[in-house]
């Protein structure tokens, strides 16, 4: 019998009723782009985007949200990246009946490092996500498998501290293999921890300031994970700490002025020909104004690690993809990338229908070529790129506010 | 032994403290954390999340909000899908002691749509308009849903709550007949307002909203628009326009000048003009605005 058939038998037992009394809260969002730019290549030649319009449909995100019960609800975010078919976010949140009023959530969910990285990219209020989240989290930002939990403390102001075990695939392979040499999985389950305040300043203004931390083993013990036991045994960590803040002022209802920013320092183990412990940072901040409710205008800076390649692969990074397992301009310590961005946005109705338009500056900074693949580029020339973008959402979800 | 003595003292003074500790309310506007002052007394200590400048409609949540509903006893909903936004504020708040109280059960609710309701009406409520507490006589099922609430979370002080529910209903009663004289003469008039916040108001005191300064609920005011208004306005005689005070003066400034009515700021909730301090005196202000119309 089909799934289609069991679909229907189920739905004729249930009292219609009931049936939709259970029904989820049902939101589709649709991103659509277009863009231009000047593109080069490491000969110094145009890519062939170069000067084109280019458009592409760029994600579809299904949103399923709803309560389990008086104790629990749940969310289920199934996105179309390109081609394929995602889950972006699939979670049971217990967010009552537990001591301590402790929240805990479990399935694979945006992990909260940081402030930014909890918000779909479809709620900033530019279009790309910061390079430096491409880098060290990957393209659809931070997000993994595991348990959250977390809880309000008894302080004064709002402040909340919360613990993630994750699965670790932001650093690993998304499936551990098991060391040849003595059976142990090559990556372990990673940690991490926000802590974050929120106070009123007024009853006009809001600031918010997170610290996260970040340990993760991404290479077991079988000799630097490379499964050579002549190199001798040893673990490799990825170590990441943030600081964040944001700051947020409303003179009135149709008007909002945010500032908002993020430090994340890095350091990860590598294994080439000797070990070595690579350090690096990056950071973004942002300010946007909201006036007249449906209209938005600010600008952005952001600096990342490495040189972000933006998919030409030209200026990848020397780090051997079996040693990294992750985006190798995370373990560039001594070549970044910059980049300046000016934005705005028009909502037609609340956010249901959204028009964003973001012209971004790229430097980059090659201070040491040997990072790269090919040791021979000595300097990369900026690019510009201008993105026009086009967000709809149908149904209750609508992106989320502070 | 001395240990054990000083803990009981601890002890019995925290708990002496707690006997004596007022009932905690939220409420979600200023009207009706206005109304349950009045029913509550010096026995609550009542907050407000909405102001009375600001559109309830959207008010961001803020971890502030969760804090004040994570200590509370009540929160008072609005409901009708107005405060939607305040299930985020109770599911963040972790309270599982929090009673909540929706406070337009007992309504007789005005402009429930029939048949299908989506989004090409605008930002329609699908369970009917929102703003009941605008008719004073809602005041009184208002208030009797959180005097039920109150004796339900601190039962000792029934009676205190009983009479002064009692004590307001009595006062709504002689400021209704009061209201009613002094808008006799608007009677059967027509006015235009920006959204439909005033279909309750209109309803109690005789009057009736010939159009809005929105083309739909939520959308705002087009040119188009603006130009039937300004012919209706001038083909029915209306003379009075009415604003909320968080909504622009531009779109109703603008067709005023046009069509010759006049716009008044009317506050729509308490707290919304300086005069409106408190739920009767919110209809004060409200009745001297429509005087002021008739004249």
């Amino acid at each position: 019998m089909t799934a289609r058939k069991y679909l229907l038998l189920f739905a004729l037992a249930v009292p219609g009723s009931v049936f939709a009394l259970t029904q989820p809260d049902i939101s589709a969002i649709g991103d659509f782009r277009g863009y231009t730019g000047n593109w080069i290549d490491s000969t110094d030649a145009k890519t062939s985007r170069n000067g084109n319009f280019n458009m592409r449909f760029e994600e579809l995100e299904v949103v399923l949200s709803g309560y389990l019960n008086p104790f629990a609800k749940a969310q289920i975010v199934i996105s179309t990246p390109g081609d394929g078919l995602e889950i972006e976010e699939a979670y049971a949140t217990i967010f009552k009946g537990l001591p301590l009023k402790t929240e805990v959530r479990i399935g694979q969910f945006l992990v909260d490092f940081g402030k930014l990285n909890l918000s779909h990219a479809h709620a900033y209020p530019f279009v790309d996500r910061p390079v430096v989240h491409r880098v060290l989290f990957g393209l659809d930002g931070f997000k993994d498998q595991g348990v959250s939990m977390n809880c309000v403390l008894p302080t004064r102001f709002y402040s909340k501290l919360s613990f993630n075990v994750l699965k670790g695939s932001v650093v690993g392979e998304d499936e551990a293999v098991e060391d040849p040499l003595d059976g142990r999985y090559t990556h372990a389950p990673i940690l991490t921890s926000r802590l974050n305040g929120f106070w009123s300043l007024s009853t006009k203004a809001d600031m918010d300031i997170g610290v996260s931390g970040f340990i993760g083993r991404y290479k077991g013990r079988g000799a630097y994970g490379t499964g050579d036991a002549e190199l001798g045994y040893r673990n490799l960590y990825a170590r990441m700490a943030a600081l964040d803040g944001k700051c947020k002022i409303r003179p009135n209802d149709y008007s909002s002025l945010t500032l908002q920013g993020e430090l994340i320092l890095n350091s990860r183990d590598l294994f080439t020909d000797v070990f070595e412990k690579r350090s690096n940072w990056g950071a973004f901040a942002f300010v946007d104004y909201r006036f007249r409710k449906r209209y938005n205008i600010g600008f952005a800076v952001d600096r990342a690690p490495g040189i972000y390649d933006n998919g030409d692969g030209d200026y990848e990074q020397n780090i051997p993809v079996e040693r990294s397992n992750t985006a190798t301009a995370a373990f560039d310590d001594k070549n970044a990338t910059k980049s300046f961005a000016l934005f705005t946005g028009y909502s037609l109705l609340e956010e249901t229908t959204l028009f964003r338009l973001t012209a971004r500056w790229t430097s980059f900074n090659i201070s040491d070529s040997s990072r790269l693949v090919d040791g021979s580029v000595e300097s990369k020339r900026g690019e510009f790129t201008l993105s026009a973008q086009m967000i709809f959402s149908l149904g209750p979800h609508k992106p989320h506010e502070f | 032994m001395k240990t054990i003595f000083r803990f009981a003292l601890l002890m019995a003074i925290a708990l002496a403290g707690s006997a004596q500790s007022k009932v905690s309310i939220v409420a979600s506007s200023t009207d009706l954390a206005s109304i349950a002052t009045y029913v509550g007394g010096d026995l609550i200590e009542v907050q407000s999340i909405g102001q009375g400048k600001s559109n309830l409609h959207f008010v961001e949540v803020l971890p502030s909000y969760m804090m004040k509903v994570a200590r509370a006893d009540i929160y008072l909903k609005v409901g009708l899908a107005l405060d939607a936004w305040a299930q985020g504020v109770i599911d963040g708040a972790r309270n599982d002691k929090l009673l909540v109280v929706d406070c337009s059960t007992g309504i007789e609710v005005l402009g429930k749509p029939t048949g299908k309701v989506d989004a090409s009406m605008g930002d329609l409520h699908p369970d009917g308009n929102p703003h009941y507490w605008l008719d004073p006589r809602n005041g009184k099922v208002i208030a009797n849903n959180i005097c039920n609430a109150l004796i339900t979370v601190d039962p000792v002080h029934k009676a205190d709550y009983q009479s002064r529910l009692a004590a307001f209903e009595t006062l709504l009663d002689s400021k209704w007949n009061e209201w009613q004289e002094k808008t006799a003469a608007f009677r059967g008039a027509e006015v235009i307002t920006y959204h439909s916040s005033f279909a309750y108001l209109a309803n109690a005191f005789g009057f009736s909203v010939a159009g809005f300064i929105e083309p739909k609920p939520g959308i705002e005011p087009t040119a188009e628009h603006n130009n039937e208004l300004i012919q209706l306005i001038k083909g029915k005689h209306i003379s009075m326009i009415l604003r909320d005070p968080y909504y622009s003066a531009r779109a109703p400034e603008s067709i005023a000048r046009e069509s010759g009515a006049v716009v008044y700021v009317a506050p729509s909730s308490v707290g919304g003009t300086p005069s409106a301090k408190d739920y009767i005196s919110l209809f004060d202000s409200l009745v001297d605005i429509l005087v002021r119309g008739a004249k």
